[in-house]
């Protein structure tokens, strides 16, 4: 692995900004359909 | 030649069907999903572990390796925002507005990244975190205007009269596509370097890493874009069921 160098936060600061920002918006998609989707069961069971 | 363009012609039409968008987007989600986590696992091992420090920048040039793929793929999420706009507004079609409204949020946070990373590798190589010059203010613009479009689609109660005004206010945006690629030839002060990969001037060592993560971002794109549509076809079918229902009992109150 190469030395991170004097300006290793700001490397660190960019990765981890980016890797939880990536996360957080696939749980998002994920959260936002399974929602939808279980909305979508409950008023097509009232049917 | 031909027989390309009609069997491309017909994947659309046929994926044009919300349905059968459905079902092929259930059996392709987790093969992008794998493909994209290992893409970018590979990518990042190889930035870091494999990639020696560069000449001029030092170790901060291993930014790049977010940094690029987030600039690239908030471009591309625009032009896709920008023909699935054409496609509302010329065949009317209601997948193509679900499609707009999809890649403009995933578009925006891919914006912010870039900015976000673009800034913090500023600091260092250049002594300042932010710079008004025109490559930087138009990656800002765009993220103001993907902003802007997710906020007026939500400022109208009428879906369909939302989408078809934030497909215009998005097809307008498009002008700034160009700005932003040649913006660094165009700008005589700026510190933002021009872009080295279609001129050769990347090294080997950091190209590969930089292609894989750059697909994995394209392909990340694609999984986000079609779970967020997924998401938005499932709110319209419920918001549809609901207006049938209350339909059905008015009808019913009446009769009585």
């Amino acid at each position: 692995m190469q030395s991170l160098g004097p300006y290793s936060n700001f490397i660190i600061a960019a990765y981890a900004i980016s890797i939880f920002t990536l996360i957080g918006l696939v749980i998002w998609v994920h959260k936002s359909e399974a929602h939808h989707k279980k909305m979508l069961s409950l008023f097509s069971e009232k049917d | 030649m031909k027989t390309l363009i009609e069997r491309i012609n017909n994947t659309i039409n046929h994926l044009a069907n919300p349905s059968k968008f459905l079902k092929f987007s259930q059996i392709v989600l987790p093969w992008l999903g794998a493909l994209s986590l290992i893409g970018i696992c590979t990518g990042l091992y190889w930035a870091f572990f494999k990639t020696p420090p560069e000449e001029e920048m030092g170790a901060t040039a291993i930014i790049m390796f977010v940094h690029v793929p987030a600039a690239l793929i908030s471009q591309m999420g625009y032009v896709l925002v920008a023909i699935s706009s054409f496609g509302l507004l010329v065949w009317r079609h209601p997948i193509a507005d679900v499609s707009a409204k999809s890649a403009a949020i995933i578009g925006a946070v891919f914006t912010f990244l870039c900015l976000v990373t673009g800034s913090i590798w500023g600091r260092p190589d250049w002594g300042t975190y932010w710079q008004w010059d025109l490559r930087m203010t138009s990656v800002l613009v765009l993220f103001l205007l993907y902003i802007g479009l997710i906020t007026l689609r939500g400022a109208i109660d009428d879906e369909g009269q939302a989408g078809k005004i934030t497909a215009i206010l998005a097809l307008t945006g498009v002008i700034l596509l160009p700005i932003i690629k040649w913006s660094v030839e165009w700008s005589q002060f700026t510190l933002h370097q021009p872009a080295g990969i279609m001129r050769g001037q990347v090294s080997t060592e950091f190209l590969i890493p930089l292609f894989i993560m750059i697909i994995s971002y394209a392909i990340l794109f694609t999984y986000l874009h079609m779970k967020a549509m997924r998401a938005e076809i499932f709110r319209r079918r419920t918001i549809a069921q609901q207006q049938r229902q209350a339909h059905q009992a008015t009808q019913i109150q009446e009769t009585n």
